[in-house]
């Protein structure tokens, strides 16, 4: 099979394998379904203040694959689902924002500083359809980015990387995770090597299940999805409720509801636009690109970047739609170049892409990494396919943002006033009942409750989550390629040093660790 | 440096060495069957201790140098606030919802059949399956909306109950084999 078998068989996946409803020559998809869904449900969820992409993507991934089971067909429904909330998601935290002057999302704090004073002047309907032009405009080009660059990186990886590199390539991977996510480098280092040490148990090659303890629980080790939500999702609910529970006397106003007003967007003034989308989105796919480094700091570069290039009136802060366009291309452009690492290196970026990780993981039939992109020309890689088929699905969601991303904003605008206090238990239990379904034993409810405790106490500590989380993703594949090179190497016990590009690899982990540790003066408390 | 920030950055110094130490020196020996490098039928190769050794030794390393950093330092805020009372209602809250849940059902299945049917029988059937769910995630729901709300009302318990049904029939009708709490451990 050639390139263009590959894509086309990959479209054809999409669109034809899994039909939920054939109407003669129209076919409509699971994948093609739950991607509008996933979409809409993001945009939903994003624009509801105190929720965010990996609460619906920590409800949703159990309940889909009861669904769907563990079954090849299951595979693109589900991620599917997950790629069109992570869409969504980062364009629905705009419409808060803007109306209510409350980002959806962390990210979207920048868009509050022009977006609101823009619906206090009228202009809230105009101040949507700026954000949208932008997000989607940084959506697509950071997927076009994904998708030229996740092939020839993994290819690059796969021709030139051999076993002892590429696990010196995760430890760099990894100790760059563990320095930029926060704000303390050491404090970083000790979640991801935390992370590494709960993956280890109940794991390994032994006959007997390592630091299981005896325990029939931990012998198989523990539930990854519970782990993982637990930690992210529980403990960002328990911090909320504390923020709650502290500010009883301290209630604030409600926010006030804005009317959309003006919503024209004029063909001239989106060309106005574009130079502040162009920089921004160039700036948010390079860093999505970097693992572990987010949106929140792609949005304050594409904002200060935009301020920089402005002239004229209203100035920046002021209710400049240049400021809207400037924040939402830039995380919006995060999204699809986070996925270069997930896809190419097997190395889950941000949150969305540890939850599509972990989904492919728990589906089996596709292993992110440099395996993928093997175009072998005598046999089918069925792999590959699924990867082709992703990111057609990637493309259907953003034809569908492009479409209906607009009119949807405007609709949510006056539907969002659900208050956090009730919102955030019923959210609880219904992810305490999703991780249940999934494998019916309260020991995972327990083992959930448990890992949301820790996240707690990692967050009010200033102790960084996406270390521990991506290096408790990690380290299966980092433990497999060491033995593996190892073995290669003939028992040597320098083998991750004998090779020039691990040695390089291992240098620059030991100088980001060492560099940023010595270089960052006090540590700011960081969540 | 503001106290709280001290002890925390103490705090997490103490418990990440503390932790690292004693899987290093208790739990990997005891609890791991092969070594960091291990020999099997004259093969040299990498054994299960490789990793937890590793991550230990790391989180050993990390938790000695914010230690001292913190020794050393001047100035450094806290992140956060971690509120004992907060946990504590929380923990009785959860610990109520949960112990709600796995009793309702099999105390009431002994009552009304007098012990003779168990409740691993009536598990999955109507009503039994959502009595333990819908007391228990009622009361872990209205608690929590109550300990962030400090208002408890009727009104509250009844949006609580509501909301644990509507969960209760979103997972049970859609799907024949799937469980609500705490029934597939019957």
């Amino acid at each position: 099979m050639g390139v263009f078998d590959y894509i086309l068989a990959g479209v054809f996946e999409a669109f034809t394998a899994n039909p939920a409803l054939v109407l003669g020559p129209l076919v409509l998809s699971w994948p093609v379904i739950l991607v509008a869904l996933g979409f809409f449900t993001g945009v939903l969820i994003g624009a509801t203040p105190g929720l965010s992409g990996p609460f619906v993507m920590a409800l949703a991934l159990p309940i889909l694959i009861s669904i769907f089971g563990f079954t090849p067909d299951a595979l693109l429904p589900v991620l599917g689902f997950l790629v069109g909330v992570m869409k969504g998601a980062t364009l629905g935290g705009a419409v808060p924002a803007i109306l209510f002057n409350t980002p959806g999302t962390p990210d979207a704090f920048m868009t509050t500083l022009d977006g609101h004073p823009m619906a206090r002047n009228g202009q809230g309907g105009k101040a949507l359809r700026v954000a949208h032009f932008a997000s989607v405009s940084g959506d697509s080009f950071s997927d076009i980015v994904l998708f030229v660059c996740a092939p020839f990186l993994a290819i690059s990886i796969e021709a030139f990387l051999g076993l002892p590199e590429k696990a010196a390539l995760m430890i760099l991977s990894l100790s760059f995770v563990a320095v930029v996510v926060g704000k303390d480098t050491w404090k970083g280092l000790l979640a991801a090597c935390f992370g590494l040490f709960v993956a280890s148990i109940g794991t390994g090659t032994d006959s007997y299940p390592r630091l299981s303890l005896g325990s029939d629980v931990l012998a198989p080790g523990l539930p990854t999805i519970a782990v993982v939500i637990g930690v992210l999702v529980v403990g960002e609910i328990l911090v909320s409720l504390q923020e709650m529970y502290l500010s009883k006397r301290a209630r604030r106003a409600a926010a006030e509801q804005l009317a959309p007003g003006d919503s024209a967007l004029s063909l001239a003034e989106r060309r106005r636009l574009l130079p502040f989308i162009g920089v921004s989105m160039s700036i948010g796919t390079m860093i999505g690109a970097l693992p572990g480094i987010g949106t929140t700091l792609a949005a304050a570069m594409g904002y200060t970047a935009g301020r920089k290039m402005h002239r004229g009136t209203p100035a920046f802060g002021q209710g400049a739609p240049e400021g809207i366009a400037a924040t939402e291309a830039a995380n919006s452009a995060v999204s699809g170049a986070n996925l270069i690492p997930a896809l190419s290196l097997g190395i889950p970026g941000n949150v969305a892409a540890v939850f599509i990780i972990l989904a492919a993981d728990t589906i089996g039939g596709f292993n992110p990494g440099p395996a993928v992109f093997r175009f072998s020309a005598e046999e089918v890689n069925p792999e590959l396919v699924v990867a082709f088929a992703l990111f057609t699905l990637m493309v259907v969601a953003n034809l569908l943002n492009w479409l209906t991303g607009a009119w949807f904003m405007r609709l949510l605008g006056g539907l969002i006033r659900i208050p956090k206090q009730v919102l955030l238990p019923i959210v609880l239990l219904l992810t305490l009942t999703s991780v249940y379904v999934e494998g019916s034993a309260m020991s995972d409810v327990y083992i959930l409750l448990g890992f949301g405790v820790l996240g707690y106490l990692m967050r009010q500590s200033g102790v960084p989550i996406l270390p521990f989380v991506i290096a408790y993703i990690l380290a299966g594949p980092l433990e497999t390629a060491i033995r593996n090179a190892f073995e290669a190497s003939g028992s040597d016990t320098w083998f991750l040093f004998s090779s020039p590009v691990s040695l390089l690899f291992l240098a620059l982990s030991a100088a980001i660790v060492l560099g940023a540790g010595w270089l960052r003066g006090t540590p700011t408390p960081d969540c | 440096m503001t106290p709280r920030g001290h002890l925390r950055n103490l705090a997490v110094a103490l418990t990440g060495c503390g932790f690292a130490l004693l899987a290093l020196a208790v739990w990997i020996p005891l609890d791991v069957d092969t070594g960091v490098i291990d020999v099997w039928r004259r093969n040299v190769r990498i054994g299960d201790a490789m990793l937890p050794v590793f991550s230990a030794a790391g989180m050993a390393l990390a938790g000695a140098v914010i230690g001292v950093r913190s020794l050393l330092r001047d100035a450094e805020p806290a992140a956060g606030r971690i509120d004992p009372r907060f946990l504590a209602w929380l923990a009785a809250t959860l610990a109520a919802g949960l112990a709600l849940m796995l009793l309702t059902g099999p105390i009431l299945a002994w009552i009304v059949t007098g012990g003779e049917t168990p409740y691993r029988v009536l598990r999955a059937t109507a009503p039994w399956k959502y009595l333990g769910f819908a007391l228990g995630g009622t009361v872990m729901t209205f608690g929590l909306i109550a300990l962030s709300q400090h208002r408890p009302s009727w009104r509250l318990a009844a949006l609580a109950f509501v909301a644990t049904l509507v969960i209760a029939l979103l997972y049970d009708l859609p799907f024949d084999n799937l469980l609500l709490p705490p029934n597939g451990d019957f």
